[in-house]
């Protein structure tokens, strides 16, 4: 489940294509649910979703909702951007891995006082007047200690 | 399986060369070049008609001439039994260019072959070709649109690496502050004003926690290395240097595993090294000097340790220590490195070879390691996601 919604200004700066695969987790991203294939023969779980597993290279794969959860591996705050991206320096990218055992990049839409290593975080759906895109917000309850 | 020599080595300064559009008089590839190559023939005293190969790093997309390999051949006349043609490899472009040329000779396809090329990109403005760059590192569909940029990978390197080991901004900073002290001895050096850790820390910010002075500079460049049998390096009565072993990996990742890894263990420079020492028959202690691509400071610390020349997890701290300066234990980017010789990305391997050519015949000048005679080099792409080295001897 995404339950957290991040509204953005603008259309996003560098929209990702869609195909007839990928459709799915698009849709899911905008329907509020965060996806990926795993495979059938093997198990293994991929991200970016996969027509065909990179573990066995076989073609049985299916659709799996995931937790959206994780902790920070690392991080960095962007100061000089590609032009497309201006507008919304300073920002923050990271690598999250998950309890599903994927590791994920993707924005950081935190504080940038509040980043830290091993940041307990959830999946977050950026709203663009355009469409969607996904990122991590910080996790609720962490840091309330 | 022929010797491969590296017998000459020539290049353009380093900076800022790519004309503005509206210029009048504006700088030309392909004679800019073609200088480049007439001095590295006449310095290996080899004439044009020995000339069998020509192997080029492929321009950037700013410049005009399109087929450049082929264009070369003809604007130059040379007639060739081995192989024309142009490398992209992204940061490896320089390093395939010069494996490449090597395999000519060493199969026997010619006995002389040329790793060469130009690379002109700083009429464009860095934010302008981030737009494009950010595309070669990183899923277009699932990480561009995020933002990444190519060098927020090694930041993020940066981050884990001082979490994990303690190092400090100062420590992984010293890095640029030992490059630029051996930039002010190359007179091929972009950036070769006296630079304090001071300035490198007061530098603006670009990725966190890597300031202006961390990061590599936008820089032009034409080279081109002449590789020749040992007879014909025998016969040309001129210095030259052996090539003694090699190593290459891609861990089957770009820029990101998609399951949790050590991301800044450099896997890739670490298993290419174990290549190269093995091939060559070396010992990590045996090397006398290296020159690493590493667009970053945080990058030329984890590629030392990785490649065994600095010890793992400490690479900061003994980088500050002096330990990879020149008269230090293991002297590493004598030319300044990425930050201070600069990085004309596609040709950063190829001026890493001639720094290790310039070293390896005594012709160093003022920053030559005494006694120099076994020299590393290692150039990468991604996050250091893959790795190419080679290792070379005094002849
Ligand atoms: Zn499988």
């Amino acid at each position: 489940m995404i339950e957290h919604v991040i509204p953005m200004t603008g259309n996003r700066p560098y929209p990702p294509r869609t195909s007839g695969f990928t459709k799915t987790f698009w849709d899911g991203i905008a329907e509020g649910r965060f996806q990926t294939t795993t495979c059938t023969d093997c198990q293994k779980t991929t991200f970016p979703p996969k027509p065909i597993c990179p573990a066995c290279m076989g073609a049985n794969v299916e659709w799996k909702e995931i937790s959206g959860r994780g902790t920070i591996y690392s991080y960095t705050i962007i100061h000089a951007a590609p032009s497309i991206f201006a507008h919304e320096t300073p920002y923050a990218v990271g690598i999250v891995d998950t309890p599903e055992r994927l590791r994920i990049g993707a924005r950081l839409l935190i504080p940038q006082e509040r980043l830290q290593v091993s940041m307990p975080v959830a999946v977050g759906r950026m709203e663009y007047e355009d469409g969607p895109f996904f990122g991590f917000v910080e996790a609720e309850g962490h840091g309330t200690k | 399986m022929n010797e491969v020599t590296l017998l000459a080595a020539s290049a353009v300064p380093v900076g800022k060369i790519q004309s503005r559009p509206e210029a009048p008089d504006q700088i030309l590839e392909h004679e800019l070049l073609s200088e480049v190559v007439r001095q590295s023939l006449a310095q290996a005293n080899v004439s044009k008609t020995e000339v069998g190969a020509m192997i080029f790093a492929e321009p950037h997309i700013y410049t005009k001439q399109k087929y450049f390999a082929t264009f070369m051949a003809g604007y130059l006349g040379m007639k060739c039994e081995g192989a024309v043609m142009e490398i992209l490899g992204n940061g490896m472009t320089g390093g395939l260019v010069f494996d490449r040329a090597v395999d000519e000779v060493r199969l026997g396809r010619t006995e002389v072959a040329l790793a060469l090329g130009v690379n002109l990109e700083t009429a464009v403005p860095a934010t302008e070709h981030m737009n494009y760059t950010m595309r070669a590192t990183g899923d277009v569909d699932f990480q561009a649109p995020a933002g990444f940029t190519p060098i927020s990978w090694y930041a993020m390197d940066a981050v884990r690496y001082m979490h994990e080991t303690g190092a400090t901004r100062e420590q992984i900073s010293s890095v640029a502050v030992k490059n630029r002290k051996h930039a002010m001895l190359n007179p091929l050096a972009q950036f070769r004003k006296p630079m304090t850790i001071e300035d490198v820390l007061a530098s603006k910010p670009i990725v966190h926690p890597l300031s202006l002075l961390d990061v590599p500079p936008r820089s032009d460049g034409a080279v081109c290395l002449v590789l020749a049998s040992r007879r014909v390096a025998e016969q040309s009565g001129q210095p030259y240097v052996v090539l003694r072993g090699r190593g290459s990996y891609h861990e089957g990742v770009h820029q990101i595993a998609d399951a949790p890894a050590d991301m800044i263990a450099f896997d890739a420079a670490r298993r290419a090294g174990k290549a190269l020492y093995d091939d060559a028959g070396l010992t990590p202690d045996q090397i006398d000097i290296a020159e690493v691509y590493a667009p970053c400071t945080i990058v030329e610390i984890l590629v030392a340790e990785a490649l065994g020349l600095l010890e793992k997890g400490k690479g900061a701290e003994q980088t500050e220590a002096g330990e990879t300066t020149l008269g230090g234990r293991i002297p590493i980017n004598t030319s300044g490195g990425c930050q201070s010789r600069g990085h004309p990305a596609r040709l950063t391997p190829l001026y890493n070879a001639l720094e290790l050519y310039q070293q390896l015949t005594s012709q160093a000048g003022p920053r030559q390691v005494d006694g120099a005679r076994i020299g590393l080099m290692c150039c990468e792409l991604g996050n250091y996601n893959a790795a190419l080295t080679h290792v070379l001897e005094t002849a």
